[in-house]
């Protein structure tokens, strides 16, 4: 948590558009020292439009900051200037959305997104929850898939050893063991799609 | 069931005793869930909004700890009646839009809400008064369950529940906690206790969400992050940092009255003052007159109140509360004055003739 937002009553101008009264105050803490940002309601919800998110807030900010507190122009740019993104001409299969598109709105389109834009989501996951692996709770079906996955790494590891050390009667044990999974596996993952 | 009756019981879970009442105000925890390949919500057609209407319907009928909740389809009632049940933090203001195929089943107390179409296909909530976490997390999680073990729901083995906004990834777990910090403003050590809640990934808000403002001393705390993290743990962490919050809370309000800060005890009955005599007053004035008063009670004044009944008229000042009690048309001025009289009725001055 690094900025906040505030109601107040002022005379101090809108620091954005230098129009109206600013009545809302933002605060980042910069190296444990409060630096604010007077803002006027409509310049404040434009910067930060419902459902944004905080990352937009934090961009908003870094607008202004260079903006206003600025230092000189070109001397200093601001340290968080991202590099212009490469276009991503990638489309969902299944519900169309393009990926330009989630970059605008903080939307998917659907649960395959994930699957479809998986590499270019990944650093903005990360970015937000700090890990990329779920840890928590499992539906039942996919908790017995996960079973399964477990199993059928297991059995093969055995199944190399078994070669490795030329016993070639259990290999066969397990080889139909890992078919016999490997079945269930995909009819498992299947069912959830129907 | 008649939309009359929701509006009336929407409130109730608010007149309920809950632990750290004097600080904490209450307890909201949602769980997101979408339907596989069918679009999120916000990108879905009306067919396909009215598909998942159907399917989680179907599902909900079958599900024994589900029975008995009213539905309410936000498209076929009044903006003011949505904008109530928004005020009561029963829909969120994505419902409050009121776009078609957007479902509301409540529990017969209004403790738990399930929303389908929000943002995502389901969004679960469940709201209880005062610091009451665990058991509410509990209750959330046999619904849900009984839900996901039926329903065809996004997950991936990574990312876990796959949700509309990758915000919300993971666990699909928000935990929120309102409090009420008059203490720590006075004193001004809210920006210091704020500043605690960061390395925690804790994220605060004001009285309404996502960039509402700070009213009546009101603060929102949740967890920013889902994923990573059990459910467990994401509880527990809000846990841990809402209670040292209390504690700063406790010690500041027991410095000030301590201190018989006169600035204070002045605040306290000049709030007072206004809320008996004044004949028009809008809802913002209205929540930070009330928070004073609240912090009276701690004081040891206002024998009549307790938390309980000032936490439920900082929602019933609510403007669309105002409107539906009054049922006076939408006109600020004559709410204004409602207002104004309802307060008046509370905290009548003795021996004046309001």
């Amino acid at each position: 948590m690094e900025i906040k937002g505030a109601m107040f009553i002022s005379n101090v101008m809108c620091m954005k558009c230098n129009k109206t009264i600013a009545t809302v105050k933002f605060t980042k803490i910069i190296e444990g020292k409060p630096q604010e940002i007077h803002l006027c309601q409509e310049c404040a919800s434009a910067l930060s439009p419902y459902q944004k998110k905080m990352h937009n807030l934090e961009n908003a900010w870094n607008e202004i900051l260079a903006q206003l507190l600025g230092k000189e122009k070109g001397k200093e740019p601001p340290a968080e200037q991202e590099q212009p993104k490469e276009k991503i001409d990638l489309v969902c299969d299944n519900c169309g959305l393009p990926f330009e598109s989630y970059r605008k709105s903080p939307f998917l389109g659907c649960s395959l997104c994930y699957n479809t834009f998986h590499k270019y989501l990944i650093s903005d996951i990360r970015k937000i929850h700090g890990g990329t692996q779920h840890v928590g709770k499992v539906p039942g079906r996919y908790r017995k898939i996960m079973e399964i996955k477990r199993s059928l790494d297991h059995l093969r590891h055995e199944l190399q050893d078994a070669i490795k050390m030329e016993n070639y009667e259990r290999a066969a044990v397990l080889r139909d063991k890992i078919k016999t999974l490997s079945e269930q596996e995909s009819s498992s993952i299947e069912s959830p799609s129907r | 069931m008649m939309v009359q009756n929701i509006l009336h019981e929407s409130d109730v879970w608010l007149s309920q005793k809950g632990p750290s009442q004097h600080v904490v105000v209450s307890s909201r925890i949602r769980l997101a869930r979408n339907l596989i390949r069918i679009p999120f919500s916000t990108h879905a057609k009306s067919d396909e909004l009215s598909h998942v209407t159907r399917l989680v319907g179907d599902t909900i009928q079958n599900c024994k700890s589900i029975q008995g909740f009213n539905l309410i389809s936000l498209h076929d009632i009044p903006t003011t009646v949505r904008k109530y049940l928004k005020e009561s933090h029963i829909i969120s203001p994505e419902l409050e839009k009121g776009d078609e195929h957007r479902l509301i089943y409540t529990s017969p107390n209004c403790r738990i809400s399930i929303m389908v179409n929000e943002e995502d296909h389901i969004r679960i909530q469940g709201l209880a008064p005062g610091l009451y976490l665990k058991p509410l997390m509990e209750e959330l999680d046999r619904i849900d369950t009984e839900l996901i073990e039926v329903l065809p729901i996004a997950f991936s083995e990574q990312l876990g529940f796959l949700t509309a906004c990758p915000t919300n990834l993971g666990t699909g777990l928000r935990v929120s906690v309102m409090l009420h910090l008059p203490g720590l403003v006075f004193c001004r050590l809210i920006e210091e206790t704020m500043k605690m809640v960061q390395p925690h990934c804790l994220t605060v808000r004001g009285f309404y969400g996502e960039d509402s403002d700070y009213t009546g001393d009101l603060f929102q705390i949740s967890n920013e992050a889902s994923l990573g993290k059990s459910e467990e743990d994401i509880v527990d962490s809000v846990l841990i940092v809402v209670e040292k919050i209390i504690k700063k809370e406790e010690e500041a309000r027991q410095k000030l009255f301590s201190e018989r800060d006169l600035a204070v005890e002045d605040a306290i009955w000049r709030s007072y003052g206004l809320l008996s005599h004044a004949r028009v007053m809008d809802t913002q004035e209205a929540m930070g007159l009330l928070s004073r008063i609240r912090l009276g009670i701690d004081r040891g004044y206002f024998k009549d109140l307790d938390h309980l009944r000032l936490n439920k008229l900082m929602i019933e000042i609510q403007p669309a509360h105002m409107e539906y009690k009054t049922s006076f048309k939408e006109g600020t001025e004559r709410r204004d004055t409602a207002r104004a009289d309802l307060l008046r009725s509370i905290f009548q001055a003795p021996g004046s003739n309001n």
